[in-house]
């Protein structure tokens, strides 16, 4: 068992021109199973590159367990690796595939056949184990590359988009697998994904990010209940959240169609944070709250509901943009319909303009005190418990 | 499907054939189709081979078109089967037998080195230009040459003089004659010829095992380097199985394709020393140009059309095997 550190590891190509991984510093621990999510072109593939000895950092320095394997070949790392289209090799049989890097390393027969047959068996692959790959469903050809990635009993498991070949149902399935698989392995674990549910739902703690930038890693519900920038705050959480450009002057926030009175510890935060006027606020749709015509901040007309089940997503048109609330199914509302929009403060988030959080209301303000002295606090429609 | 094939079983015999072929072709309206390129290659190669050869194997030729040719039975076919030219015969067989197992294995080494270098990267150092793509279409130059001029060319460089390169680049290792050189000396004539043959001929291979390479997705190599496989392994567990088919229909293609060419060892040694490198195609093309015995030179053409039908049979199967 070992923990795997990034070093202000940095990788370029095109002689520097792109710049894939910029200085990212991130550690997995013993154990863990960490997330990386991020859109197209973010750097997080490249950085699993990395780590498996795929590609080698232009600086930085990875170390396995306090051992620098910065400059090994993949086959001296110990990882162990699962790709998004499996890379199970064509020729060869489930079995043949599954004893192939541990036949490279030079294992004899009765390990090789011992080992096998516990991946298999782990995977529920056993009566697969004289197929090709061809002769696999996609589901099946995803568990023979898990098994043979296990096989080795790797130091640390590195998964890059394994489950995007998959439909949705299997997905699901595979999802909760390779999270029990990895906690009865308990091996340090990294897996890639620019799917914000995936990571929400299997990490112990998720690394969000952007541009060759990690810009946060914490547990998912951190990342989404107290997202450090506009990026994560945007990138994580179906429906996305509502960002308000606002203004922001003496203690009033402006967003447009309706102003705020900010407490004064909010209003302090925000005069030391903000250059300018400028500042925007993230509403999470499901604090957003639906309630009778003038009983709300303001009075909208419903564009379009989606039913979702249990929730159903309620879109407006606030100013000129397009609002987001996820209301339970049982209430009432109508396509066309007007009804009062309300605010759960205390889960308001504020960000400069160029992408740092400010404050989270609620983690500034007590409030529980707040909501009985008024403060633009309502407590009223459905808070943190929702979620 | 099941039902027709029912009628025909229970009919049998010739009506049964005639059924089964009439449903395979897809009745009499779907042989109609075929009718023109029937006709077509009746016209280009069944006439002028089949028929012309053959009737012409049974005679004397001669050049005057208005004298009649004799037909002298299978003096022809004996000639080469039993009389005088007998020895020559099977001299070119063996000959032409040793070119094919030397220049074909020769032909696919060459070209699968130079696909698997050409798919790797060519970046000139510092200055980040790609220059792959020169590299790729030169590997092609020789298949672009004439083979006579690919013949030739190859025959200079290989005779004893200052500008025969290839021979001076022989020397540091061999101990070629300076009489006579590459081409006129056994047994580096028949190399000679061999070279020039694979020069002229890898692009086509080359090409194929390019096209081969490049569509094994590269996850197979970063997985594999994972697992631990050193380059040879590499090759040995990944390329190689993924080319074994294409590998299979070039070897046989070029088989077939090598067997009746004869440009190469006409234009680089003439087939000399003596007839050290006359492979059977030279031999019939001398005798039919050279001597004028068209006779003679169609038996010895149609001993051989019968002879390469076993290779051609071997390579339609491998043509339609299922891997």
């Amino acid at each position: 068992m070992v923990d795997a550190v990034l070093d202000n590891v940095r990788k370029t190509f095109n002689d520097g021109q792109v710049v894939a991984v910029d200085d990212v510093n991130l550690t997995i621990e013993e154990g863990e199973l960490i997330v990386l999510v991020g859109p197209s072109g973010c750097g997080k593939s490249t950085t699993l590159r990395c780590i498996a000895g795929l590609e080698t950092p232009n600086s930085g320095r990875i170390t396995f367990g306090g051992h620098d394997v910065t400059e090994l070949p993949p086959k001296d790392r110990a990882v162990s690796m699962v790709f998004q289209n499996y890379a199970l090799y064509p020729s060869m049989t489930v079995y043949e595939n599954m004893e192939f890097g541990l036949k490279m390393r030079g294992a004899d027969r009765e390990t090789i056949d011992e080992r096998v047959r516990w991946a298999a068996d782990i995977m529920e692959i056993g009566d697969l184990l004289d197929r090709y790959p061809d002769q696999l469903s996609g589901g099946q050809q995803q568990r023979v590359a898990l098994g043979r990635a296990i096989v080795r009993e790797p130091a640390i498991f590195l998964l890059d988009e394994p489950l995007s070949n998959l439909d949705a149902k299997l997905r699901a399935v595979m999802r909760t697998e390779i999270q029990e698989l990895q906690r009865k392995l308990d091996v340090a674990t990294v897996f890639v994904t620019h799917d914000q549910e995936e990571a929400m739902s299997m990490g112990d703690r998720i690394a969000v990010m952007n541009a060759g930038d990690i810009q946060q890693v914490a547990p998912p519900s951190d990342i989404y209940h107290d997202p450090n920038s506009l990026f994560v705050a945007d990138f994580i959480g179906s429906p996305e959240i509502n960002l308000f450009r606002s203004s922001y002057r003496n203690g009033t926030v402006d967003l447009g169609a309706f102003d705020v009175d900010v407490p004064d510890v909010i209003a302090t935060e925000l005069d030391s944070g903000l250059d300018s006027d400028e500042v925007v606020t993230g509403i999470r749709p499901e604090d957003i709250n639906v309630v009778e015509p003038g009983n709300g901040l303001l009075d909208v007309e419903v564009q379009v509901i989606e039913p979702m089940g249990d929730t159903q997503i309620i879109y407006f048109d606030v100013e000129d943009s397009r609002v987001r609330a996820v209301v339970p199914s049982a209430r009432n509302v109508t396509e066309g319909g007007t009804v009062g929009l309300d605010v759960y403060w205390p889960n308001v988030h504020m960000f400069h303009p160029d992408g740092p959080k400010l404050v989270k209301w609620g983690n500034a303000v007590d409030v529980d005190a707040d909501a009985e002295s008024g403060d633009g606090v309502r407590a009223d429609g459905h808070g943190e418990e929702a979620q | 499907m099941a039902a027709v094939d029912q009628i025909g079983q229970d009919r049998g015999g010739i009506e049964g054939i005639v059924d089964s072929i009439l449903e395979e072709y897809g009745g009499v309206q779907g042989m109609l189709f075929l009718v023109p390129s029937l006709v077509l290659l009746a016209g280009i190669v069944f006439y002028p081979m089949v028929v012309n050869g053959l009737i012409l194997s049974f005679q004397d030729f001669t050049l005057n078109p208005n004298a009649a040719d004799p037909f002298v039975g299978l003096e022809n076919y004996q000639y080469w089967l039993l009389g005088s030219g007998q020895a020559l015969f099977l001299f070119s067989v063996k000959v032409t037998v040793l070119y094919e197992l030397l220049v074909v294995p020769f032909d696919l080494v060459v070209a699968l080195g130079a696909a698997l270098l050409m798919n790797e990267k060519f970046e000139l150092p510092g200055l980040g230009i790609e220059t792959r793509a020169f590299w790729r279409g030169l590997m092609l130059a020789g298949y672009a040459s004439p083979a006579i001029a690919a013949g030739l060319t190859w025959g200079i460089m290989e005779q004893a003089a200052e500008y025969g390169i290839v021979y001076q680049a022989a020397t540091m290792f061999f101990d070629v004659p300076a009489s006579g050189g590459i081409v006129g000396n056994r047994p580096w004539a028949f190399w000679g010829v061999v070279i020039a043959k694979v020069w002229r001929d890898f692009g086509f291979m080359y090409v194929v095992f390019l096209a081969g390479v490049q569509s094994i997705p590269s996850a197979l190599y970063e997985i594999s380097k994972v697992d631990g496989a050193n380059p040879i392994q590499r090759f040995r567990y990944i390329t190689l199985p993924h080319l074994r088919t294409v590998i299979v229909t070039v070897v046989m293609i070029r088989t077939v394709f090598t067997v009746g060419k004869l440009a190469i060892p006409l234009a680089t040694t003439q087939g000399g020393p003596v007839n050290y490198t006359r492979v059977l195609g030279l031999v019939i093309f001398d005798v039919a140009f050279g001597e004028w015995a068209l006779g003679r030179a169609a038996a010895l053409g149609m001993l051989f059309a019968v002879s390469i039908i076993p290779l051609i049979l071997i390579w339609i199967k491998t043509e339609t095997e299922d891997y």
